[in-house]
């Protein structure tokens, strides 16, 4: 006889769990009575976070690394509640998190008893998937389920919550389940046939100007070298997502940036004046293109791959070919097609527009300093000098976000972790965490915003009690710089409930963690700073200095075309 | 009155939570619920769930997402339906007579549907 707690833990050491993020309460303490000897004999590890958001976005954030479920449990209530941010950010995403969370008994469920929630209430909007077990003995197979949900088709949270009278309960006749077994679910599949991947090829070879958009599914799928591949031999550029970023070295010539609201202006013009794009593992959001006229006029060929047929579906747009499938699978059957046949894909005109492109936009971005401080483009540049190509960058959400959307090289695939489709403040260090605890030897970094690094920095001590150097970075101009800026800009100047003051000082604050602190200012400094912080091997704070005026370009007006970008600051008149 | 589209959802039920989902599955892209009704099937869990949603730009965008829930195994749009009212049946005649309100009970006659699987159309 074993307890369900002992079924739970042993279950998620059946998974090939290593490493949990969490925080213990009164109702998943006795999943933490039997993590006693799983952490002691070193096969489980754990994390103890700051706030259970910090645990959801540590674990998304090993996840995004590892392309397998992290795990996060938290205690009923209050704790669970506390997931919720982390959750919905892993689910917009497509990441894949386990969530393991206590409940209250079930002689007391429903009757507003001492730290309840409607966890199945509140989780079935924000996750892929939640479950509330009944029974002690169906632990072995949820939890093998939930594994199974979480990481096929496409990826997402899923929240397993344990009475705690079913945690306690001896079980007898356990059974561990060899196969998942869930009524009413199937992973997406692929459905790649060949007359559309003829088809497919068609349009690309004899378009004049194609272009390929990458999402993240070129990501999830690991098809980065699949995607540079079809596009050199189709003389082919890419522009990519936010999330997609991550899935184009952008050290390949033929890479224009992100397109999209924040996106790069001359992404946004080639998108414009292609004759035909294949979408890659791209839901096309409202961010990505705010507005579908810009995909659809001037008789524009449309090719989509995506492994969720619905994202093509419910499109409000004419798409010639819809391939749906596992973005690597469908590259590869594309790479194999246009082997198969001769074509002479020059396209001199195209790549030398993309040229003229790439320099006529540079001279708008690159504007040397000037009397408003540090610039974040070459801040972020110095950083991208010293740190090796391999390092893992997290980031927070704001402006800062933006410049580093725009002006940082990802060099390696899956090197970028951001909150795309939620805009989540606060991912940055937890989600670093989480990268660090998947990849030690890696050197991980978390570009951040004072704004956004101020809601999950108490997760600093995580990063000094477990031993996880991680440099952090703050873009530091004392505002919600994001919100701040669309107010000056379409809120008629009218700045309001945005600005801090001069607290906290970012140096006693990491000294105070037991980190080392750096008050930067200059290029130089910040090359010395970050790299002894490399060196040291200890979390470090940079605060950055960011003039509270600068801005977030090249952007659009709300609800604005690609067209209508919008690239320098006209109050400075450059 | 707006049109009016019927779906039939075939799921498997676990718990309550199932209807809500596929209610919210509607409230989430703004349609209206004109009615619903729904019975467990068989002892195995299987669950039909029956709904009259105003007709709205987004129904196709929550038949497909709803056709992706966990626990759905179908989605079918039903065409042509004829909804019958059982009051004009004389069943409820007992109930109509001691009570003031109307009982209506909607049976779909099918003549076509449509019929989504996570995403993908069947049947």
């Amino acid at each position: 006889m074993v307890t369900g707690a002992k079924l739970v833990v042993e279950a998620l050491k059946r998974e090939g769990v290593k490493v949990i993020f969490g925080i213990p309460g009164l109702s998943n303490m006795a999943i933490y009575d039997e993590l006693y000897d799983y952490i002691s004999n070193e096969e489980i590890r754990h994390i103890l976070m700051r706030h259970e958001q910090g645990a959801a976005h540590a674990a998304d954030g090993y996840a995004r690394i590892t392309g397998r479920p992290g795990v996060c449990t938290a205690t009923s209530g209050p704790g669970t509640m506390n997931l919720v941010t982390g959750l919905i950010t892993a689910y917009w995403d497509n990441s894949p998190v386990v969530a393991i969370t206590g409940q209250v008994p079930r002689a007391v469920i429903g009757r507003k008893a001492f730290q309840e929630a409607d966890v199945l209430g509140v989780m079935q909007h924000i996750a892929k998937y939640v479950v509330q077990l009944k029974d002690a003995k169906e632990i072995p197979l949820w939890i093998k389920n939930a594994f199974y949900i979480a990481s096929t088709g496409k990826p997402g949270p899923v929240v397993v919550d344990i009475p705690r009278d079913l945690l306690m309960a001896e079980v007898d006749d356990i059974v561990w389940a060899d196969e998942p077994l869930i009524d009413g679910y199937k992973p997406f599949k692929d459905n790649i046939r060949d007359e559309d991947i003829d088809k497919a090829i068609d349009i690309l070879v004899n378009a004049e100007r194609p272009l390929i958009l990458a999402g993240s599914g070129v990501m999830w799928s690991g098809a980065s070298e699949e995607l540079i591949k079809l596009s050199e031999l189709l003389l082919c550029p890419i522009v990519s997502t936010l999330l997609g970023k991550a899935a184009v070295p952008h050290d390949y010539p033929l890479y224009l940036g992100v397109v999209g609201y924040y996106g790069r202006a001359e992404a946004n013009m080639a998108l414009l004046e292609s004759d035909a794009i294949l979408v890659v593992g791209a839901r096309l959001s409202d961010r990505t293109i705010p507005t579908f006229k810009d995909l659809q006029e001037g008789g524009r060929r449309i090719i989509i791959i995506n492994i969720d047929p619905t994202d093509i579906k419910k499109l409000p747009i004419d798409v010639d070919v819809k391939i749906c499938g596992d973005v690597k699978v469908a590259l590869r059957a594309l790479l194999n097609r246009i082997l198969n046949i001769s074509h002479n894909s020059s396209r001199y005109n195209w790549i030398s527009r993309i040229k003229e492109l790439k320099e006529f936009y540079a001279k708008y971005y690159y504007v040397e300093d000037d009397e408003f401080g540090l610039k974040p483009w070459k801040v972020l540049k110095t950083i991208r000098e010293v740190l090796p190509p391999d390092a893992i960058v997290t980031t927070g959400v704001g402006q800062h976000q933006m410049w580093i959307a725009n002006f940082w090289d990802v060099l390696q695939p899956r090197t970028l972790l951001t909150s795309g489709g939620m805009g989540t403040m606060g991912f940055g260090l937890p989600a670093a965490i989480g990268a660090k605890v998947a990849r030690p030897d890696k050197v991980v970094v978390d570009l951040d915003g004072d704004g956004s690094f101020l809601m999950t920095m108490n997760n600093l001590a995580v990063t000094i009690e477990e031993n996880l150097p991680i440099l952090v970075v703050i873009f530091d101009n004392r505002s919600l710089g994001l919100v701040r800026q669309v107010q000056r800009m379409f809120f008629r100047g009218r700045v309001v409930g945005v600005d801090f003051g001069s607290s906290p000082d970012y140096v006693k604050l990491a000294e105070s963690f037991g980190a080392v602190g750096y008050d930067v200012g200059s290029y130089e400094d910040l090359k010395t700073a970050v790299r002894r912080s490399i060196n040291d091997a200890i979390t470090s704070v940079i605060r950055v200095p960011t003039y509270r005026g600068e801005l977030a370009l090249p952007t659009l007006p709300p609800g604005g075309s690609l067209k209508e970008v919008i690239l320098y600051d006209v109050r400075k008149g450059s | 009155m707006m049109s009016e589209r019927v779906v039939r959802v075939v799921c498997h039920y676990r718990d309550a939570s199932l209807l809500e989902r596929v209610i919210a599955t509607f409230r989430k892209l703004l349609i209206d619920i004109n009615w619903i009704y729904g019975r467990l099937v068989n002892d195995a869990g299987l669950y039909e769930v029956y709904l009259g949603v105003k007709d709205h730009h987004n129904f196709l965008a929550a038949v497909l997402d709803l056709s992706k829930i966990v626990n759905v195994i179908r989605v079918e749009i039903l065409n042509n339906v004829d909804l019958i009212d059982l009051r004009d049946k004389g069943i409820f005649n007992d109930l109509m007579h001691t009570r003031s309100e109307t009982f209506i009970v909607y049976i779909p006659q099918i003549g076509s549907t449509k019929c989504y699987s996570w995403g993908e159309e069947c049947g």
